[in-house]
């Protein structure tokens, strides 16, 4: 229903990936279950995130095939907190006009 | 789309791209394939089109200005396949050519010799109808009767046969090169490609 905006699936995906370092699928899984983008559009989000330095990537075996994993950089780091900052400005707005105590 | 025809039909979208660009996408699309497992033809449903996920990695390759060329891949799928079509017309032009070639000049050449039997034989009856007036005339004076009746018979008669058949053997002369002609254009425009004027 809301859009997803490129710098708010950035976001989220840093977050996935702070978590733990994981890999593409099972981003692509998690992001799914919490909102509606389409699969395509994670793997140009983690490339992205790749190149800017916010992530890293290394090669793990898994059941005798290559597993990439991504992890988060101190980069990433920073800028994940920067989002959260942002994110919780932006909800904040939102919340001041949609929320009904508020506008009374 | 299965999982693996859409791992083609990727690799095929995302020519354009520097082969380091090409390699990470596709190693991404192939793991995501295999974690899917037997779920793997479904996730490339869900994925959808290839070519809209080509655009998606080319897009944002260019973007971060890492690409080697920035030549979309679809016009050069397109131009692919437009010389494997001109291939193909070459050797059916070369084809109708050998096929064609020999038959023209053989119809031609048929249709010269029909020109001369037909010269011949007008020609052959004309010299014999004046040479038939001239032998009459000249047997006017010491021959008999019944040979200046032959000599000036004989004349009629060639003069005859021409009128006769003059207009038979123009009016086959005329159509056969018709045909022919024809034949030969109908044969120049299946070689050069052009449509046929209204």
């Amino acid at each position: 229903m809301f859009p997803i905006s490129a710098a708010l699936l950035d976001a989220m995906v840093l977050s996935l990936v702070e978590r733990e370092a994981t890999y593409g699928y099972r981003i692509t899984q998690d992001i799914q279950a919490a909102v509606k983008v389409s699969e395509s559009t994670l793997y140009p989000v983690l490339r992205r995130l790749q190149k800017s330095g916010a992530l890293e990537t290394f090669d793990q075996a898994y059941m005798g095939r290559n597993r990439r994993y991504y992890r988060i950089t101190p980069a990433g780091s920073a800028l994940l907190s920067q989002y959260r900052v942002d994110w919780e400005h932006h909800k904040q707005q939102v919340d001041r006009v949609l929320k009904k105590e508020e506008v009374q | 789309m299965t999982a693996s025809e859409f791992m083609q039909r990727l690799a095929q979208e995302l020519h354009g791209l520097s082969a380091q660009e090409r390699d990470d996408a596709l190693a991404y699309y192939r793991e995501y394939f295999e974690e899917a497992g037997p779920d793997a033809d479904a996730a490339a449903r869900a994925l959808g089109s290839p070519q809209i996920v080509a655009q998606r990695i080319i897009a944002e390759a260019g973007r971060t200005g890492s690409t080697s060329a920035n030549v979309p891949p679809k016009p050069r799928a397109a131009g692919e396949s437009k010389e494997d079509y001109n291939v193909i017309r070459l050797v059916l032009v070369i084809l109708l050519i050998i096929v064609l070639v020999p038959l023209w000049l053989t119809l031609w050449i048929l249709w010269i010799s029909m020109i001369c039997v037909f010269v011949s034989i007008l020609g052959g009856f004309a010299v014999g109808t004046v040479a038939g007036v001239i032998a009459g005339i000249a047997a006017l004076t010491g021959g008999t009767a019944g040979t200046v009746m032959w000599f000036f018979g004989t004349a009629l008669l060639c003069l005859g046969l021409v009128l006769l058949l003059w207009k038979p053997f123009l009016d086959l002369t005329v159509l056969s090169f018709k045909g022919i002609r024809a034949l030969t254009e109908w044969g120049v425009q299946a070689i050069s490609g052009k449509e046929k004027k209204a």
